[in-house]
C-alpha cells in the first residue's frame, strides 16, 4: 500500500499528465456563491430565504386549504361539502357509531354557524379534515421547498453560517440540517441525528427538536387556528430551544464536534429528482399519518363517550387553570397530541377560550410530550446504544421534559400578561 | 508562515504543515500539503472558516484551522 | 450475481447517476441525502438485472463521520461487487484518491467522470482515454443530469476491472 504522500505525488503525476487547466472567469453564479457564505451579506441573505420559506409555506398551505379544502369539505352556498353530505347520509344522530364516525349531533342541525370543519369531531369528517385539507398542502409546501434548499446546494452554505451560533449551545452547523427538517416532520429529523457526530450532540438535538420544533401539520393547522400568533410562538419556541440548549451543553458531558465540511458549488435542482423526493416523503406521510391522525380522533371520541375525558379534565383543572391559565378542557387536545399533534391544535380551536389562553395552550400542545411516532422513533434511536443507556436516556428526556413545560410553559403567561394580549 | 486560523479573507498562501490528527481527513477532501489556498470568508464570533483549493470549498473550524500551517504568498 | 456499488464524494451527482441508471424500480432510503440510508436499485446489463447499491458519499476509505462509517461498512461487506466511482470532473485529484484507495483493495473498478460539461465550462481539459490506460480501469465521461454518457457507462460496466497499484505508479511516474 502507499502512503498518503506518495498517492498524492502519484496523483499529481496523473494529473500533469492528464488534465489541463484552462483560463477560467468567475461567473455570476461564483459570485453568488461567495456572496452566500460571508457572513456580512450572507446572513441577511439566510434571514430572508428563511422568511421567504416561511411566505411559501403560508401562501401555498392557506392556498389550497382555505381556498379549496374548506370549501371542499365544509361546503358553500352552492355546494354540500363532504361533511354535511356524511351528515346527511344518516337518519339517527343520536346513535353511538355517528358520534364516533361522523361527529357531534350539534354541528349538523341546519343553520349551525360554526366552524364546520374543525367542529364536527368524527372520524371522516374532522379527521379526514385535518389530514387531507390541512396537514397535506402544508406538507406538500414544506417539502418542495425544503428539496429545492437540498438539491441547489444552499444548505450547506447555511451550516457554515449558523455554526457560529450552535457552536455557542454545543452543536455544529450541520445540525440545521435535523433542525429544518423537524419543521416538516419529528421522525425524519430524528432518523437525520445519526449523521450527527457525538452521543452528546445527538442526544441534545433529538431531545430539543422533538420538545422545541413544531412540525410541518402541526404549524399548518396553526396556520387556521391562531393566523397572525403563528410566528410570535415561533419565536417564542426557537428562544426555548436555544435557551434549553445553552443549559443542556451546560450539563451534559461529552465533547461537542467541530465542524468540517465540504461546500459544493450551487446546482440547478433538477425537476425530476425534485419530483421523486416529495412524492416519496409525501407517501410517507400518507402512509404513517393518515392511519394516526384517523386513529387519534377514534380514541380521542371513545374517551370522550365513556367519561374519561371528563374525569381528567376535572382531576387536571386545578393544574392547567392555576399554573398556566388555560381551561380544563385542554386535557382532551393534550391527550390527542400524544397521538398527533396537528389533530391537537385543531381540538383546541374549538374548544371556547381567550386568544392568550389559546396561543399558551398551542404552546403546551408543541412543547408537550412528543407524538406517538417521533417517541418511537427516539426510543429506537435511543435503544441503538444498548438497554441501560437507552433507559438512561429515555429517563433524562422525561426529566427534562417536564421541566421544560411547567417553566417555559408557566413562563408565557406572564409574558403574555405582561405584553396584554 | 502563519496558522491557517490566523488568516485573513482573501489572503493565499501554501499549505506547508498538518497536524497528523486531521491531516487524511482534510487533505482526502482537497486540502493537503503543498496547495495553494485561498480564505473565502471568515465567519465572526470564533465561527468556521471557508477555505477555497482547486475548485473545491471547505468550511473548516477554527479549532482545526489552528492546526494547519500556511505560507502566506498575497 | 453481479451487484454494483456507486461510490463517489458528496454532491458529484452520485444520486443522479443512480437515477438514470436504475430508472423508477429504486427502493427508497427514507428521506434521500438527509440519513445515512441508502438506496437500492436495478439496472439490467445485457438482459440480466444487476443490483445496484447508492453509497453514501465519502471523501476516502478512512471515515470521518458516521455517513463515512455507513459508506465503508457496506463497500467492506459487499467484497464482490464492482465499484463505479462517481468523480467529479472539476475536482479530479480529490477524486482519484478515493480511487487509489478502492483500487488498492483490489476491487474491480470502472470510473463515471461526471460533470463533464461544468469542467468544460471551467476551461478544464481531461485526456479520459490517457487517464484510463494510466490507472488500467475504464473512464467514461459522463454528464448525468442530461444523460449524456450514460449508456456508454452501462455498456462499459462489464470492463470494469482490478488494477495494480504498483503498475499505475511505474506508468505514471516516468
Amino acid at each position: 500500500m502507499l502512503t498518503e504522500d506518495q498517492k498524492w505525488e502519484l496523483i499529481d503525476n496523473i494529473s500533469r499528465k492528464t488534465v489541463r487547466y484552462g483560463e477560467y472567469n468567475a461567473t455570476i453564479k461564483d459570485a453568488v456563491a461567495e456572496l452566500t457564505v460571508k457572513p456580512l451579506t450572507g446572513i441577511p441573505m439566510a434571514i430572508a430565504v428563511l422568511y421567504g420559506f416561511w411566505s411559501f409555506f403560508g401562501a401555498i398551505a392557506g392556498f389550497f386549504t382555505d381556498g379549496f379544502m374548506v370549501k371542499l369539505f365544509g361546503g358553500t352556498e352552492s355546494f354540500t361539502g363532504i361533511i354535511p353530505w356524511f351528515g346527511n347520509q344518516f337518519t339517527n344522530h343520536e346513535s353511538i357509531l355517528f358520534k364516533l364516525f361522523i361527529g357531534d349531533p350539534g354541528v349538523f342541525t341546519p343553520g349551525y354557524a360554526g366552524d364546520i370543519c374543525f367542529e364536527a369531531g368524527g372520524v371522516f369528517t374532522t379527521g379526514l379534515f385535518v389530514a387531507l385539507g390541512v396537514v397535506l398542502p402544508a406538507i406538500f409546501a414544506f417539502y418542495l421547498f425544503m428539496i429545492f434548499m437540498e438539491d441547489s446546494g444552499y444548505l450547506p452554505r447555511l451550516a457554515v453560517l449558523i455554526d457560529t451560533l450552535f457552536h455557542k449551545i454545543g452543536l455544529h452547523g450541520f445540525a440545521i440540517v435535523p433542525m429544518i427538517l423537524s419543521f416538516g416532520c419529528n421522525v425524519p429529523a430524528v432518523a437525520a441525528t445519526r449523521n450527527l457526530e457525538t452521543k452528546k450532540e445527538r442526544f441534545m438535538m433529538m431531545a430539543l427538536l422533538a420538545v422545541f420544533i413544531p412540525c410541518g401539520a402541526q404549524l399548518g393547522v396553526m396556520l387556521e387556528v391562531v393566523p397572525g400568533y403563528v410566528g410570535m410562538i415561533i419565536l417564542y419556541l426557537l428562544l426555548g430551544f436555544f435557551v434549553f440548549g445553552y443549559v443542556l451543553n451546560k450539563i451534559i458531558p461529552g465533547k461537542s464536534p467541530e465542524m468540517l465540511m465540504d461546500v459544493p458549488p450551487y446546482h440547478m435542482p433538477r425537476w425530476n429528482n425534485v419530483k421523486r423526493k416529495l412524492w416519496i416523503r409525501i407517501r410517507g406521510f400518507l402512509k404513517v399519518a393518515l392511519p394516526l391522525v384517523l386513529l387519534g380522533v377514534l380514541i380521542v371520541n371513545v374517551l370522550y363517550l365513556i367519561g374519561v375525558i371528563e374525569y381528567l379534565a376535572n382531576t387536571f383543572e386545578p393544574v392547567l387553570i392555576s399554573w398556566f391559565d388555560v381551561p380544563g378542557e385542554t386535557v382532551a387536545p393534550l391527550i390527542t397530541a400524544f397521538m398527533r399533534k396537528d389533530l391537537a391544535v385543531a381540538q383546541l380551536g374549538a374548544i371556547e377560550m381567550s386568544v392568550s389562553q389559546l396561543i399558551t395552550s398551542v404552546v403546551l400542545v408543541s412543547l408537550y410530550f412528543p407524538c406517538v411516532a417521533t417517541f418511537a422513533m427516539i426510543l429506537k434511536e435511543g435503544l441503538q446504544s444498548g438497554l441501560r443507556e437507552g433507559i438512561v436516556f429515555l429517563f433524562s428526556s422525561l426529566v427534562a421534559l417536564f421541566i421544560v413545560i411547567f417553566a417555559w410553559g408557566g413562563l408565557l403567561r406572564w409574558i403574555l400578561v405582561l405584553a396584554g394580549v | 508562515m502563519k496558522k491557517l486560523s490566523e488568516m485573513n479573507v482573501g489572503e493565499k498562501g501554501i499549505v506547508k504543515h498538518i497536524s497528523p490528527s486531521i491531516r487524511p481527513v482534510v487533505s482526502a477532501m482537497g486540502l493537503r500539503l503543498n496547495e495553494t489556498i485561498s480564505i473565502a470568508s471568515i465567519q465572526p464570533m470564533g465561527g468556521p472558516f471557508v477555505v477555497s483549493a482547486k475548485n473545491a470549498n471547505i468550511s473548516i473550524a477554527r479549532a482545526h484551522a489552528k492546526n494547519i500551517d500556511v505560507e502566506v504568498i498575497c | 450475481m453481479l451487484k454494483i456499488l456507486l461510490m463517489g464524494h458528496p454532491n458529484v451527482g452520485k444520486s443522479v447517476v443512480f437515477n438514470r441508471l436504475t430508472g423508477a424500480n429504486a427502493t427508497e432510503s427514507n428521506y434521500p441525502g438527509t440519513t445515512v440510508d441508502y438506496e437500492k436499485g436495478y439496472v439490467f446489463i445485457e438482459g440480466h438485472e444487476t443490483e445496484v447499491l447508492d453509497v453514501p458519499g465519502t471523501f476516502s476509505l478512512y471515515p470521518k463521520d458516521k455517513a463515512e462509517e455507513v459508506a465503508l461498512k457496506i463497500f467492506t461487506q459487499e467484497k464482490d461487487a464492482v465499484i463505479i466511482c462517481v468523480l467529479d470532473a472539476t475536482k479530479i485529484e480529490r477524486g482519484l484518491y478515493l480511487v487509489l484507495e478502492v483500487l488498492e483493495r483490489s476491487r474491480s473498478v470502472i470510473i463515471a467522470l461526471n460533470m463533464w460539461d461544468v469542467a468544460k465550462d471551467k476551461g478544464i481539459s481531461i485526456d479520459h482515454d490517457h487517464l484510463s490506460s494510466l490507472l488500467g480501469v475504464p473512464v467514461v465521461p459522463t454528464v448525468a443530469v442530461s444523460g449524456a454518457g450514460m449508456k456508454e457507462l452501462i455498456f462499459s460496466i462489464h470492463e470494469a476491472c482490478t488494477s495494480d497499484v504498483k503498475s499505475i505508479v511505474e506508468r505514471a511516474m516516468v
